[in-house]
């Protein structure tokens, strides 16, 4: 029997969905599910069965993969699909977004503070010029369009709804499932006594990952940081209306104008395959210069691809071409920790963990199951500042 | 509010018609599965045999039972509607490679074997 997921939370900005509106979301889950448990575990076979035997020579890249694979009518009509459906989600959540932008605006911004939470918004900082290229996974929006004249929150309202429907209701009613594993496996876990003061998530779009930093770190000051003004005004809105304090702040991962040494702990979560090739020595170096002495950075992606063979990395690649999601491949096969070493961490400070992913597609993504370094768990790039002698 | 996203659209097929008539097809989809769960939600507050508004209706919300139920008609639909692409190659193999091969065979004026030897008609 197929299980319906359970209900995304409904705090005070998640926009509503008429009976309608729900009866689509549902057929877009459906058709979603349909399409990764059952047609995407064909590609694999219709690799094994069909284009490898036929190819004259072993294929040397992911590339090679990619085009003689695109010639096959069955691997066409699934990724087809596969970017439909995507296109679904977004038409689906923004017809429900659409129609109650100004009232959502409206209640994010006479949203008490009671949890004692502020924003802080810059209309000067410019939009890092790869947002404004493509708009990321798809998202009609993007991050960053403004959809009202007043206190617009449509982008985070997108955010938060659609993202809940594409990950079919697994990153759980919070959407936290992924912060939840870095904070509570990965911090309370390995580092038991590690206790920062100041934190900061780079990136934090609508806070999902954000807001279980301040549930493990109840005495910590918490900041957002994100280039966008509507997923900021959401994402403190939906902060107050779940009771966290998290300071929330307009500003730019690359140069965030907070003081050298004032965080003890600076993260993110999905956001380096979001930016690009320069953007991240950029982050990195600002994150050494953030950092106090005997601070952490953790960057929280996917597996990188040096330790996949050449299919895997082919059906993990599906999003750098076919969702929107230019810089995924290039960031995949960067060398982070060696990214970490050219921003002054030294050299035994930086490692790498993982931990079991939020992540909902997991093998669904690749259509055979990954042993060790699977695309279902997070890698982790750890980076620890020197204790000054 | 915009409903298509900045930037080009990857292509799949060789004729770029297929593609755009791949995303009616899909929308379709979507439409009729948006009636049937419509008219399922007016059948089951039929059910209760008391006078029912459309805002009644509006807020009818499936319980754990008809949410299983109505999920599981809504993926049939879905399978119903994607089997040839589901079904791909998977025809049962009865060793002709072709409708002609099977046209000939049984037209044949003497008996000759319907099955090639070795394979297997399952
Ligand atoms: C995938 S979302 C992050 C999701 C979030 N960290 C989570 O785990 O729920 C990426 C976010 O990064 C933001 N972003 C991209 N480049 C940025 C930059 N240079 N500085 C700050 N934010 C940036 C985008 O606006 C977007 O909201």
């Amino acid at each position: 029997m197929t299980v319906t997921p359970p209900k995304q939370f409904a705090h005070a900005v998640l926009p509503s969905a008429t009976l309608d509106e729900r009866a689509r979301e549902d057929a877009v889950r459906t058709l979603r599910r349909t399409v990764l448990d059952r047609l995407v575990p064909g590609v694999a076979d219709a690799w094994r069965d069909r284009v490898e035997p036929a190819l004259p020579d072993p294929a040397a890249t992911r590339a090679e993969i990619r085009s003689a694979m695109l010639a096959d009518p069955f691997v066409q009509h699934t990724f087809s699909l596969r970017r439909i459906v995507q296109e679904q989600v977004w038409d689906t959540t923004a017809q429900i977004v659409g129609r109650q932008a100004e009232d959502l605006a409206e209640r994010a911004s006479s949203m008490p503070a009671r949890a004692g939470g502020t924003l802080q918004l810059d209309p000067d900082l410019p939009i890092p010029p790869y947002l404004k290229t493509l708009d990321v996974h798809g998202m009609p929006t993007g991050y960053w369009d403004e959809v009202t004249d007043g206190h617009d929150v449509a982008a985070g309202a997108m955010y938060d709804r659609g993202v809940y429907l594409y990950a079919l209701g697994r990153s759980g009613p919070l959407g936290d499932s992924r912060g939840r594993s870095v904070a509570f496996d990965f911090f309370a876990e390995r580092l038991p006594d590690f206790r920062p003061a100041r934190i900061l998530d780079l990136g934090c779009s609508v806070g999902h990952s954000l807001l279980p930093y301040a549930e493990l770190y109840p005495e910590a000051e918490i900041w957002g940081i994100d280039v966008a003004p509507g997923v900021l005004r959401y994402a403190h809105a939906r902060a107050e209306s779940l009771g966290r304090r998290v300071h929330f702040a307009q500003r730019d991962a690359e140069d965030t104008r907070f003081a050298a040494g004032s965080f003890d702990l600076v993260v993110s979560h999905i956001l380096l395959h979001e930016t690009s090739a320069a953007s991240l020595p950029r982050i990195f170096a600002e994150c050494h210069r953030l950092l106090a002495p005997g601070g952490y950075m953790v960057h929280a992606e996917l597996p990188q691809y040096a330790d996949q063979d050449l299919f895997t990395q082919f059906m993990i690649d599906y999003d750098t071409f076919y969702n929107n999601e230019p810089f995924w491949g290039a960031m995949h096969d960067t060398d982070l920790d060696r990214l970490a070493v050219e921003a002054g961490f030294a050299p035994e400070d930086v490692s790498v963990a993982f931990v079991a992913s939020g992540r909902t597609e997991g093998t669904d993504r690749t259509g055979r199951s990954q042993p060790g370094r699977s695309p279902g768990q997070l890698q982790l790039t750890v980076a620890r500042k020197a204790v000054a002698r | 509010m915009r409903f298509r996203a900045r930037g080009p659209r990857p292509r799949f097929f060789a004729d770029p018609e297929l593609d755009r008539f791949h995303v009616m097809l899909v929308a379709l989809l979507g439409e009729v599965s948006v009636l049937r769960d419509r008219l399922d939600a007016v059948e089951r507050v039929l059910d209760s045999g008391r006078p029912f508004t459309r805002a009644d209706l509006e807020a009818y919300e499936p319980d754990a039972a008809a949410a299983a139920e109505r999920e599981a008609e809504r993926s049939a639909l879905v399978e119903r509607v994607l089997r040839v692409v589901l079904e791909d190659g998977a025809e049962a193999d009865t060793g002709y490679a072709t409708v002609e091969d099977v046209v000939a065979t049984v037209s044949a004026p003497h008996p000759v074997p319907l099955v090639t030897p070795g394979r297997k008609t399952s």
